[in-house]
């Protein structure tokens, strides 16, 4: 069964559309990969799933239920969580707070050691930083720690959204490393939305392609990298 | 100036600046969190200081009994507040917008002038105070040439007690972190399954109650109060708070203890060098001129980020 799906979703801002007829599904244990270039729809697609846009028409289901309607709060009770766009950290709190925020949630609270050694073991950075201020915390690090925050809410599915943005090309690795590891080790669900294309594609198990508010594009990762039409207007190929 | 009236200034300008401080606390959280321009504070915490004395002159309740029913009416008071008044422009997710920053001023406006009115016309404009109720087993303490009012001393201790407790709910526990998180990003707050929207209400809840509270720090310190008290707390809280930073508690404190120090000595050294008469009056617009310096040179406060 698809931990996520979303069934014919239009939606928009005010009078603006800005998705037609999203369908996409993500399963299980893999990474699957929503690409497209700037202001294709793919930021708008992660807020219709996190609830901070409602859909106008279609459905959002997780684990078979639809959540429309479900405030954001509610949502990440559930288990679904989003590493946002940007990073969006609480400057003034510290790396520790941050972290016990991550789990906030009673579901999360009662992992919240187990959670934290992994944080950890994951971003060794994290655990001598953790009495500084998060607003302190270079790029990257700042990247980690929004993981790490994401992580500590024990997600059912992982929601990211550019994790590559703004951050040095050796970072970006890194941080494409942790996501496959979070896969491979602790068979994590996650969705994520890029626009390194490149980057992503190595990673994915399965992949959607938005074009200006439309899936114009869907397959596993061989086929995706196989066609014609992403080799040449992604890829430069 | 001699020395004498040098270091009497200074003493009862720190005793008020610790007062203020206390007093500023509840405006500095409900503005830093929630973006409400409470310019009502000061009525609201007269509030607190009229049910003290009334508990006390009509029912002969000791004041700290009604303290405490003060701290529960707070939470009360915040709780119809909220409801009332300030759901529907603040009970969002969304970053506020200047327009909605500005509305809360304008129904904040109202509920000061409303409740301004009532105080006059349910209570009166005569002074109304504890009497000859003072703490300890004397009314005044003498050092000196230093003449201490006990209950000037009382209002001290409670106010540090007040603000030690607010920093340490702020700092050290989960609804203190939470309500940190939504004053600094509420959309990734509710990413981790904070709701913003009861965090705001809860905000509220303390912030009125603590100001309540004030109100009896208040009444200790100005031994008797008319509604036209409010007059002089609203806007120096307002400098205050703008001094010691949004939503900072300690740099309200200290910001609370620069003006209470500037004021007192401002005073006395205008009494002594112009007239006397015009040294409050003048002594008030110091402490404005302080405000707009803030606001030109350190907009974020002496503390801000």
């Amino acid at each position: 069964m698809a931990v996520l799906e979303l069934d014919k979703v239009d939606t928009g801002y005010g009078e603006a559309q800005a998705l037609w007829d999203v369908s996409l599904k993500v399963q299980e244990g893999g990474i699957t990969v929503v690409l497209g270039s700037n202001g294709a729809g793919k930021t708008t697609t992660l807020r219709v799933i996190t609830g901070i846009l409602s859909p106008w028409k279609g459905d959002v289901k997780f684990l078979g239920k639809s959540i429309v309607g479900t405030p954001p709060h509610k949502r990440a009770e559930m288990g679904i969580i989003m590493v946002p766009e940007g990073r969006r950290l609480w400057p003034q709190l510290t790396v520790y707070e941050t972290l016990e925020l991550g789990a906030y949630t009673n579901r999360a609270k009662e992992k919240f050691s187990e959670n934290l050694e992994l944080v950890y073991q994951l971003f060794p950075v994290l655990k001598e930083r953790s009495k500084q201020l998060a607003g302190t915390l270079s790029g990257g690090e700042s990247q980690m720690l929004a993981i790490a925050r994401a992580l500590m809410s024990s997600p059912r599915i992982l929601l990211m959204d550019e994790p590559s943005l703004g951050l040095a090309p050796k970072i970006v690795l890194d941080v494409f490393k942790v996501i496959e590891k979070l896969r491979d080790d602790l068979k994590m669900t996650v969705l994520l939305v890029e626009q390194n294309i490149h980057m992503a594609l190595q990673i994915a198990d399965y992949g959607y392609v938005l074009e200006q508010g439309r899936i114009v594009m869907e397959g596993t990762r061989e086929e995706l990298e196989r066609s014609e039409k992403i080799r040449k207007a992604y890829l430069g190929l | 100036m001699g020395l004498a009236t040098f270091v009497i200034s200074i003493v009862h300008g720190l005793l008020w600046g610790v007062v203020l401080g206390a007093v500023s606390a509840g405006l500095t959280l409900i503005w830093g969190v929630m973006k409400v321009v409470n310019v009502a504070h000061g009525e609201v915490a007269l509030l607190g200081s009229y049910l003290i004395v009334g508990l006390y002159c009509a029912l002969g309740l000791s004041p700290y009994i009604a303290l405490i029913i003060a701290l529960a009416s707070g939470l009360a008071v915040g709780i119809a507040m909220y409801w009332g008044m300030l759901h529907k422009l603040v009970g969002k997710v969304e970053v506020m917008t200047l327009r909605v920053e500005m509305s809360t001023l304008l129904i904040m406006f109202a509920f000061s002038v409303a409740i301004t009115n009532s105080y006059y016309y349910f209570i009166g404009s005569e002074p109304k105070g504890l009497g000859l109720w003072h703490f300890g087993p004397k009314s005044n303490i003498n050092i000196g040439y230093l003449v201490i009012r006990t209950n000037s001393i009382l209002a001290c201790i409670l106010a540090v007690a007040l603000v030690a407790v607010l920093h340490l709910l702020l700092a050290k526990t989960t609804l203190g972190k939470a309500i940190r998180a939504v004053m600094q990003d509420a959309q990734a707050a509710s990413l981790v399954g904070i709701n913003p929207v009861k965090i705001k209400m809860q905000t509220t809840m303390i912030s009125i109650a603590v100001t309540m509270l004030s109100g009896f720090l208040i009444l200790l310190h100005e031994t008797s109060i008319i509604p036209g008290t409010a007059a002089l707390y609203t806007p120096l809280s307002f400098v205050i708070v703008v001094l010691g930073g949004l939503g900072n508690i300690m740099g309200s404190f200290v910001g609370g203890l620069i003006i209470g120090l500037v004021y007192g000595l401002s005073k006395a050294v205008i009494a002594s060098v112009f007239n006397p008469l015009a040294s409050a009056p003048l002594a008030l617009s110091i402490a404005f001129i302080i405000l707009v310096l803030t606001l030109l040179f350190k907009p974020e406060g002496l503390f801000g980020r």
